[in-house]
């Protein structure tokens, strides 16, 4: 029963992001209907509607779309390694750091001189917090050290990141820095697309090919190295994975909490509890459910436009309650 | 060739040591018993046999080859490590977690094949679990869980087996099941080391025991010359009754001794 239903949630969720895609393009303050997207893609459109669609809405939905598929694998992935359902990629510090690179460069000055600086500090400070986790948590150590780790190095850029906002003179810097902090895809271009994507892309291999490795684990951590699995190897390659897509992630767009933590969640009974299975599977909902999310946030939106990041984390961490409530009854 | 060849074993944890100098021989078809006090070391001479723990070893040797020369993957195909507690942390079901025991076979990306699956099929009815394959791990009992996470370590079709505490926690026919199934796999020329309790069944199903105690190896060789009232008052402070029934030994706690 189960392996006739696996399949069919592959489709369902294929086809859910794909429409999710299409509505990411066409929803937003000036209506673009499937006539505009036609002429778009025959080439017969005007000026106006090219620009909004080919220069606003496209690079908005595949930000969207990755950043989505970012979350929801790193989740999973995490979950998996770490055999805990409230695992998430902010756990190890990658975000917390990604977003301290991000805010020195609108401190600094730097993302006013030119654009690209803020993603750029933002994946310099995910990479600088997975060498500095790799160095506290060593090469030959346990998981309750690598989330230790990353406790760490998440109250230490947090710390920092509050710093800034202290010492920022100028409120204008100040209330940048604040919006930026919450999360969005609004105003993104494609230089966006084409700075952050090499680097998940990269993440995303790196952890889909950690499933069996993740299956094996289910058996706990001596019984997957019996197995024939090297556990310092999986776990650099999932901290480096995870470094790479999720700093992208995080610096191009802010903090999207919640996503990482509440599709694997979801999905997991969908796959038969099934490590490996659950990685595609939640790399397309959280795809699914940040485009939606981000559509509302449109929708939603009158005068001052929500962030993307507050709508998911006020969907997000009530369900987080449930899930340590739930938790907490299933432990014995 | 001897499956397994250890010289000079030393184990320590910080500053405290586990175990020092521990010669162990494992033999093809050989059923060998680790007996001794709990926190005499024996989980760690386990892990430290199946590769798991870094040791202070003169010689670690398995299948002839030594233990640092072998690929993880190829040794993790003659080996089968069986841990104490039967954890699995995600409720899959029993096909899919005695699946895992095929996963040194498979290459990276490759699919199960129809040779695992029989394999897996093979396993599941060796230990008796075959009729909840779809279960999943969490609803059943730990009788039930014991022989599935045997059936995982039996689908590796391992030459040599480390099984700890593979029979705690079983009703006493079960127990008999897995020792009268190790038996079968020691004749059929599998060599298995097993962590046991239970001294009777120590000394019906092994061929040879070892009884560790005091950092050392107190006592080794077939079970009757190793279960003698000195050994036991050494290592368990324990004095004990020994008879035979319809041929069968068995060993009966008295008292224990004030030391």
């Amino acid at each position: 029963m189960i392996k006739m239903a696996r399949p069919g949630l592959f489709s369902i969720l294929f086809i859910s992001t794909l429409l999710a895609f299409l509505g990411s393009v066409v929803v937003g303050s000036s209506y673009v209907g499937g006539r505009e997207l036609l002429t778009v893609l025959s080439g017969t459109a005007d000026q106006t509607t090219r620009l909004i669609l080919l220069e606003i809405r496209l690079p908005r939905a595949l930000l969207g779309l990755m950043i989505g598929m970012t979350l929801g694998l790193g989740g999973a992935v995490l979950q998996g390694f770490l055999r805990n359902p409230l695992a998430e990629p902010g756990l190890i510090g990658v975000t917390s750091a990604a977003s301290l690179g991000a805010v020195l460069t609108i401190y600094s000055g730097l993302s006013a001189l030119f654009a690209l600086a803020l993603p750029i500090g933002g994946i310099t400070g995910a990479l600088l917090a997975v060498l500095l986790i790799q160095l506290l948590a060593g090469n030959n150590s346990s998981t309750l050290r690598l989330i230790l780790a990353g406790v760490a190095v998440t109250s230490f850029a947090s710390a920092l990141t509050s710093l800034v906002l202290n010492l920022a003179s100028n409120p204008f810097i100040a209330l940048e820095i604040m919006f930026w902090l919450m999360g969005s895809l609004a105003d993104r271009s494609f230089e966006h697309v084409w700075l952050s994507a090499p680097f998940m892309l990269l993440g995303w291999c790196l952890l889909l090919l950690q499933g069996k490795a993740l299956d094996a684990l289910t058996l706990g951590e001596e019984a997957a190295q019996s197995l024939g699995f090297n556990l310092n190897h999986i776990r650099s390659y999932i901290v480096i994975g995870i470094a790479l897509s999720v700093g992208a992630a995080t610096a191009v767009a802010g903090a999207i909490g919640f996503i990482g933590l509440v599709v694997p969640h979801l999905l997991r009974r969908w796959v038969a509890h099934k490590p490996s299975s659950l990685l595609l599977a939640s790399g397309l909902g959280g795809a699914c459910l940040t485009l939606l999310a981000d559509i509302a946030v449109r929708i939603l939106s009158t005068g001052t436009e929500l962030k993307l990041g507050v709508v998911t984390a006020l969907i997000g961490a009530p369900f987080f309650l449930l899930l340590i409530m739930k938790t907490q009854k299933e432990l014995p | 060739m001897k499956l397994l060849e250890a010289r000079g074993i030393s184990i320590q944890f910080g500053e405290r040591e586990i175990l020092n100098d521990i010669h162990f021989n494992l033999g093809k078809g050989e059923l060998i018993g680790l007996i001794g006090p709990n926190g005499c070391g024996k989980t760690s001479l386990l892990r430290t046999l199946a590769g798991l723990l870094p040791t202070k070893a003169q010689q670690l040797a398995i299948l002839g080859q030594d233990l640092a020369a072998w690929n993880p993957q190829h040794l993790a195909q003659k080996l089968a490590y069986l841990p104490q507690g039967n954890t699995s942390h995600w409720a899959v079901s029993v096909e899919t977690l005695v699946m895992l025991g095929r996963l040194p076979h498979r290459k990276a990306w490759a699919a199960r094949s129809q040779t695992d699956k029989d394999i897996v099929q093979q396993a599941l009815q060796a230990c008796d679990v075959a009729q909840f394959a779809t279960r999943t791990v969490d609803t059943l009992s730990g009788g039930e869980r014991a022989r599935v996470f045997l059936a995982r370590a039996l689908a590796v079709q391992p030459a040599l087996l480390l099984a700890d505490e593979p029979i705690a926690g079983l009703d006493l026919g079960h127990q008999l099941d897995v020792m009268e199934k190790f038996r079968s796999l020691s004749n059929a020329g599998m060599g298995i080391v097993t962590v046991i309790h239970d001294l009777t069944l120590a000394m019906r199903y092994c061929d040879k025991l070892v009884m560790l105690g005091g950092h050392g190896i107190i006592a080794e060789g077939i079970p009757k010359q190793v279960l003698t009232a000195e050994n036991l008052a050494q290592c368990f402070h324990i004095t004990a009754h020994m008879g035979a029934i319809e041929g069968i030994d068995y060993l009966i706690p008295l008292a224990t001794l004030k030391h």
